[in-house]
């Protein structure tokens, strides 16, 4: 890998990288720059010994998340498991800025794949359709895991203040 | 879409210069190519090597602090600095305050009363630079940095602000030595003092000014950067061959008292006065004081070449 593949892989990944961490902070900048910083120093250690890979932006991607998982079950405000806080604990406000990294860890804990489909569903805006084709299964499967997955999701985070702090 | 779902140009930029950086010295520190075979160009090799190294360390520790909860932890340490300097300078006012009474009693060597005062002077340089470093990491969620090529931090200028501190702080020093060498050599006009000792606190001197002027160059390669008269790896190797020509000058004033004292050393083992113990043990230091002044030639050498 020369100088010049590099920063033009640089060049060509950052935005899109950017914007995928900051749909799942929740627009959190310093945290999202951050974790983009960190991925390109990993990439540059492994790219420079392996080459570039056949994609990547989605090796970026892949390891961007991870740090992202990584860093969220290690910070003590959040509770690793993604579950729901502990009994008694006051619900978050409205305007909570750790809600999206709440919501995010919550979704790591779904499994592996539900996570992918809700994430793909959600942070990045993809149809069903093209989930499905990316992921090699039907669109009537995405649907029923897309479904199954919010239900899980929705067990796991705390209840809405609109909704009086109470499960339906 | 909000702006923060879009990276900053400033930090795209910066990324990019670090990423480009961060790619030549990995580059740098490959494995040295077969072709290389003789002495001398490995030793180049692995001296550049070397010269880049602390350069890769500063990036990577940059690169860990960033993360929010290692910024808090950062700023934990800092604070405790901050703290424990206070504690050391309200110390040497103790000390200075104890000092200066003993020495009205006329139970302390002349001088030492300033010598005390310095003290206290100097821990609150330590304690203003504990305060400088703080702010830095407060404004960065870096750890502070020192490179002359570092950026303003927030438009201040930290490392321009520290090598100030540091300059003032070995002054201040050398003030304090200097009072002790005056004594010394009032001690050695009488015949009290040898003239190897002399010799080693005139060496003393010169390293300390030695290091104030490096210190003042740096300074001013700092104030040249900023002001866009030169490109961070001119001013980073500039900043490299300033300090080996210090370590040069070290270098060669330690092996000039090393080969008087050696020379003494061997007239008093001809006539049994010395055990050849004591002068193989001074001969490993000159040894070993040669080898310094050969390695500051060498990079001397590889910086001028890396213009």
């Amino acid at each position: 890998m020369t100088e010049q593949q590099w920063l033009a892989t640089y060049r060509e990944t950052v935005r899109d990288l950017y914007g995928y961490l900051a749909r799942r902070t929740g627009g959190n900048r310093e945290l999202s720059e951050d974790i983009v910083q960190e991925s390109y120093l990993r990439a540059l250690q492994s790219w420079k010994d392996k080459g570039l890979p056949d994609s990547p932006a989605a090796w970026l991607k892949r390891v961007a998340r991870n740090i992202l998982i990584d860093y969220l079950r290690r910070s003590k405000w959040i509770d690793p498991s993604g579950l729901r806080p502990e009994a008694g604990a006051a619900d978050p406000p409205a305007d909570d800025p750790l809600k999206p990294l709440k919501i995010l860890s919550a979704i790591s804990s779904l499994g592996q794949k539900r996570a992918a489909i809700l994430e793909a569903f959600y942070y990045d805006g993809k149809s069903v359709r093209e989930i499905a084709l990316e992921m090699r299964i039907s669109e009537r499967a995405v649907e029923g895991q897309l479904r199954r997955a919010r239900r899980s999701l929705k067990s796991r985070l705390p209840d809405p203040p609109s909704n009086g702090g109470k499960n339906e | 879409m909000s702006e923060n779902f879009v990276p900053d140009d400033l930090f795209m930029d910066r990324l990019e210069w670090q990423l480009a950086s961060e790619y030549r010295r990995k580059q740098l520190l490959g494995p040295v190519r077969p072709k290389i075979v003789l002495p001398r160009r490995a030793a180049l090799t692995l001296l550049v090597a070397g010269l880049f190294m602390s350069g890769v360390t500063a990036i990577k520790a940059a690169e860990y602090f960033k993360d929010s909860w290692r910024k808090k932890i950062e700023i934990a340490r800092v604070e405790t600095e901050v703290r424990l300097m206070e504690a050391r300078r309200e110390s040497a006012r103790q000390s200075a305050a104890r000092a200066a009474r003993m020495y009205a009693l006329g139970l302390m060597e002349t001088g030492e009363d300033r010598v005390a005062d310095f003290s206290v002077k100097k821990a609150g340089l330590a304690v203003d630079k504990s305060l400088l470093n703080r702010d830095e990491v407060r404004a960065s969620g870096a750890s502070p940095r020192d490179e002359i090529y570092a950026p303003k931090v927030g438009g201040r200028d930290f490392v321009g602000e520290r090598l100030v501190i540091v300059k003032k702080e070995a002054e201040l020093e050398m003030a304090a030595r200097e009072i002790r060498r005056d004594r010394k050599r009032d001690k050695f006009a009488l015949g009290l003092v040898s003239a190897d000792e002399m010799k080693a606190l005139e060496a003393e001197a010169a390293v300390q000014k030695a290091a104030i002027l490096r210190l003042e160059k740096r300074l001013d390669l700092r104030k040249r950067f900023l002001a866009g008269g030169l490109t961070a790896q001119a001013a980073e190797i500039e900043d490299r061959l300033t300090g080996a020509e210090e370590d040069l000058g070290a270098a060669t004033a330690k092996v000039e008292v090393l080969r008087e004292r050696m020379k003494r050393q061997e007239t008093l083992e001809a006539v049994g006065m010395a055990s050849p113990g004591e002068t193989q043990a001074l001969n490993t230091a000159l040894d070993s004081a040669l080898d310094e002044q050969k390695l500051a030639v060498l990079e001397i050498d590889v910086l001028k070449k890396s213009k």
